[in-house]
């Protein structure tokens, strides 16, 4: 097939357009590379994450995890209390004695978990509107709610559970505040990102029939993105539940006061028990909230 | 009585739209035609302040628009309807509360917020939509609906928020024929009905001489016709959409419409 000059100049213009862009694209791809490997091993040399010296280590995790393995009897593993109401030593009822504690303490665990999500999601709600680069209302209250949410999920809830138990005392309260101003400062970023790819023909078709800022949020904005709210919030939760666990550790209430406490007490089949109880509690919640995230998201076909 | 006095938009390099001064008398059915990038939807979103003149003034019963700040502007746009192309209805909210959205102006924060609105502001909806024969989508989602069907209900939250002006910028640019009939036909009820002032953008000429009272011309952001369809003759037409002397040019070539069976006015050509 006889090529006429023009097309031949236009594909001859193209193949050197093409060539440069290629190489354009490569050198960036090898500066990447070469950016990463240099960071690479910046950070391991700065943490000294060698294996020389985590090998001895590893008969030491051994060590811990048999003072804290229970001596449990095959004979008497099932046997209930003994006629003075004793626990068999040996049994799984002497090694859980302190049982219904567990219980109650994993109980204000999640219960802690739940009100700080449902705080925290509230503020993160309410802040992810201006906090949307291209639904904030002007440039100040854009920055301004930026920042605070920035400030909010900065600091590391323990952090604030320590700040907070000073202020308001030992006890979940402290733990309630310190993660649900986390989970505000995380979930509304999340849901500042989801806004802003929110269609904006619906909010201009509010501004359009007169409504104001407030009326382009509800109507425009929100029906658009909250089965992407709640899913997030339920994967909030499911992280709370954890991060619940763990601020006790400073006295912010919940099983990880718990945990604390055994730990540097006793050290011994107690801290396993707890242990085991936290795993199980956790794997209960994620599966839960994972099966209602799914049922929600599913019925609202969200793409 | 809608007056424009020198209105114009610059946008930084260039100008959208050059000062154009003209009044539109109320109860028209003014039909704004041009090639895209012509300006009319620039024209058409100023009248409402979606997008702001950068000179000029514009004044409705002698009140100036371009003045208007906060509550007042939100009380002009909702007295002032419009009708986009892509629609713009909330997809994820039912066809009835799509339609009293355009009720939002008159209420309050909290009754707004919670979504409560009255049995009377529903009945008004229902009627708006039942004139538009959409009355049997209303707890539909907006977004199960068709084309034509969505254009229809936005048409019904116009006619909700009771306006003195409906401005329709390309209502039928994305309906196939029947459909921008049906919309056409529905833009020009509300218009002899109701006596609201319509101002509809349009690409084609032929809808534009069929269904308007009037027909505006604009090329490169000027008004280069202004006048009542029948004079509107081809010369002027390749003027509008640019076309070359001696470049083939035919009305046909724009159109997209099935003839309409009720035209507007006898005066009106019908191709």
């Amino acid at each position: 097939m006889a090529m006429d000059p023009v097309a031949g100049d236009a594909l001859a213009l193209f193949e050197t357009h093409r060539a440069d862009l290629l190489r354009a694209r490569r050198t960036q791809t090898m500066m990447f590379a070469g950016g990463f490997l240099l960071a690479l091993g910046l950070s391991i040399w700065v943490s000294q994450f060698y294996p020389g010296k985590l090998g001895p280590g590893v008969p030491r995790i051994f060590e811990y995890l048999a003072t804290i393995t229970p001596d449990l009897r095959l004979d008497v593993l099932f046997a209930g209390r003994d006629a003075a109401g004793d626990a068999v030593p040996g049994s799984l009822t002497y090694w859980y004695v302190d049982l219904p504690k567990y219980l109650g303490l994993l109980a204000e665990t999640v219960a802690m978990a739940a009100t700080a999500t449902m705080l925290g999601a509230v503020v993160a709600f309410a802040l992810s509107f201006p906090a949307a680069r291209n639904l904030a209302p002007n440039r100040w209250l854009f920055v301004a709610s930026r920042r605070l949410l920035e400030l909010f999920r900065g600091i590391p809830e323990i952090l604030i559970a320590l700040i907070l138990v000073f202020m308001v005392g030992i006890g979940p309260l402290a733990g309630v505040l310190a993660i649900a101003l986390h989970t505000a400062g995380a979930l509304g970023k999340l849901f500042a990102e989801v806004n802003e790819n929110a269609s904006l023909r619906p909010v201009e078709g509010i501004r359009g029939v007169g409504g104001d800022w407030f009326d382009e949020m509800r109507y425009g904005v929100v029906p658009q993105v909250i089965p992407n709210f709640i899913s997030y919030t339920l994967l909030r939760f499911e992280i709370n539940v954890r991060a619940s666990s763990i601020v006790g550790f400073v006295g912010a209430g919940g099983i990880g006061q718990e945990l604390y406490h055994v730990i540097s007490f006793y050290s011994d089949d107690r801290v396993l028990a707890v242990l085991i109880l936290i795993v199980a509690m956790v794997t209960v919640i994620d599966l839960i909230s994972e099966r209602f995230r799914i049922r929600f998201i599913g019925r609202e076909a969200f793409v | 009585m809608l007056e424009f006095q020198n209105l114009s938009k610059r946008f930084d390099d260039r100008t959208a739209v050059h000062p154009i001064s003209l009044k539109i008398p109320n109860g028209q059915m003014v039909g704004v035609i041009g090639r895209s990038g012509a300006g009319k939807s620039t024209l058409l979103r100023m009248i409402n302040r979606l997008g702001e003149a950068t000179d000029g003034r514009m004044l409705f019963s002698s009140r100036d628009i371009t003045a208007l700040r906060g509550r007042d502007l939100l009380r002009w746009r909702s007295e002032c309807a419009m009708v986009f192309q892509q629609f713009n209805l909330v997809g994820r909210l039912d066809v009835l509360t799509n339609v009293m959205t355009g009720r939002l102006h008159h209420h309050g924060f909290f009754s707004a917020m919670f979504g409560i609105f009255p049995a009377e502001e529903r009945a008004f909806a229902i009627r708006a939509l039942d004139r538009l024969g959409m009355a049997h989508t209303a707890l539909q989602q907006a977004d199960t609906l068709s084309g034509g069907q969505m254009q229809r209900v936005a048409i019904a939250r116009a006619l909700a928020q009771e306006p003195k002006i409906v401005l329709a910028d390309e209502p039928i640019a994305s309906l196939d024929p029947m459909n921008a009939k049906v919309v056409m036909d529905a833009l020009r009820t509300i218009n002899t009905e109701d006596g609201i002032t319509v101002i509809c953008n349009l690409h084609t000429l032929d809808t534009a001489r069929n269904y308007c009272d009037r027909i505006i011309g604009m090329a490169e952001g000027r008004v280069v016709f202004d006048g009542p369809p029948v004079a509107l003759t081809e010369a002027k037409a390749r003027e509008i959409y640019g076309a070359e002397a001696g470049e083939a040019f035919s009305e046909g070539m724009t159109s997209t419409a099935i003839a309409a069976t009720a035209p507007a006015r006898p005066t009106a050509l019908v191709n």
